[in-house]
């Protein structure tokens, strides 16, 4: 029989200093951060709390390392898309690029959460998508609530690797085709991942004159390419 | 015959010329692609991932109302807030021996989760939302608000404790 309990309670602040932090912290007009997503699985997989709080400790961290980090629940969604598991997503690579293309994130920790009574274990893995998946072995974190919170962030300060790919998102006619450096790419989910560096950029349309470019990449920006 | 041959010969000559192609001309060309390559800003990434969070967000909060769960009081705004263009803070105290999941949902959605006894503070944009909260123990119901419009300026403090009916 489920409980009845009170209560959140609810108080005004006489006076907060507020910080600048979080979603507020950049101004409108500076280019977008570098996309990461934190993808969990775990056990129990029923374990709204052990997904959340492994999520929130891991987001703070790449957060604190100049990554814009994609929400929770559209992750979990793009996860666990058409009833798949979130295990299944995370050992197999081809599902690991489609999500990182849909969130527009070249940057990805995973993550497999369990628990045992007050303890945690977290087992990371930090990933970068560009034309495959490259990914390093788990680094485990273990201890109560507030030991993973302090052992994840320097995990993460370790492994994610430097100079995070760029997000190109592209919109244009049916058909459209990108070639980078000469290579064609995937374009079916709007996004492609392109190295860091100086990148020759074709875009191709049937019966429209290729258009040819060049777009350095650095800092992990997102670009949009807009064809018409 | 000589005279011949050279007139059969300058016949040719200038049949060929006259047949010899023209001046190249350009072949008729496709029409270029109207193309702009530009750098994506903070807000634009940030309104495209809240979008879709937004809508997701929701549909677990409207899925919770439709079942059993207990209010939560509304939140209430300071009355010295510092600096009227700040984004409204939300603190959150868990106040539980439970983990705590605190789901705002509005125009900038967002899920927190706290550990037993922890505290946190939260910008969000102005706008209203439905928050809602769970805790991490089998057998509770969650807690569903009936929307709060956060103000810009403005602060707010809800902490979550326990009382046995």
């Amino acid at each position: 029989m489920r409980r009845r309990v009170a209560l959140g309670l609810a108080l005004p602040l006489t006076l907060v200093a507020l910080a600048s932090r979080g979603t507020a912290e950049r101004p409108d007009t500076e280019p977008a951060l570098p996309t990461a997503a934190v993808l969990v699985s775990s056990s129990p997989s029923s374990d709204v709390f052990l997904r959340a709080y492994a999520f929130e400790v891991t987001a703070t961290a790449l957060k604190e390392l100049g990554f814009h980090v994609a929400p929770l629940q559209l992750t979990t969604s793009r996860l666990t898309r058409d009833g798949r598991s979130a295990e299944a997503c995370l050992d197999d690579d081809a599902c690991l690029q489609q999500v990182a293309a849909e969130l527009g994130a070249p940057t990805l920790v995973l993550v497999q959460a369990t628990k045992a009574s007050d303890r945690w274990r977290l087992a990371l893995r930090t990933a970068r998508v560009e034309l495959e998946v490259s990914a390093s072995g788990p680094t485990e974190v273990e201890g109560s609530v507030d030991e993973i919170f302090a052992g994840v962030a320097p995990v993460l300060a370790a492994e994610v690797p430097d100079d995070p790919p760029c997000v190109v998102q592209l919109e244009g006619p049916r058909g459209l085709r990108l070639l980078v450096d000469g290579g064609e790419r995937d374009v079916a989910a709007g996004r492609v991942f392109v190295a860091p560096g100086a990148r020759r950029m074709e875009l191709v349309v049937p019966g429209r004159s290729p258009w040819r470019g060049r777009l350095r990449c650095e800092g992990g920006r997102t670009y949009a390419l807009e064809a018409r | 015959m000589r005279a011949a041959l050279a007139w059969t010969v300058g016949v040719l000559l200038a049949a060929c010329s006259r047949r010899a192609p023209a001046p190249a001309r350009p072949a008729p060309e496709d029409p270029p692609l109207d193309v702009e390559l530009r750098v994506v800003t903070a807000a634009e990434q940030r309104n495209a991932h809240f979008v879709e969070e937004a809508a997701l967000v929701a549909q677990r909060v409207e899925a919770w109302r439709q079942d059993g769960h207990g209010e939560l009081p509304p939140l209430e705004a300071s009355q010295g807030a510092s600096d009227a263009a700040s984004w409204p803070e939300v603190r959150i105290r868990n106040a539980t021996d439970f983990g705590l999941v605190v789901w705002f949902s509005g125009p900038c959605p967002r899920t927190v989760a706290l550990a037993p006894r922890a505290e946190h503070a939260e910008e969000l944009c102005a706008g209203r939302y439905d928050v809602v909260a769970e805790l991490d123990e089998p057998g509770f119901d969650p807690f569903v608000g009936r929307g709060d419009e956060l103000e810009d300026g403005a602060a707010y403090q809800v902490t979550f404790l326990l009382r046995e009916r």
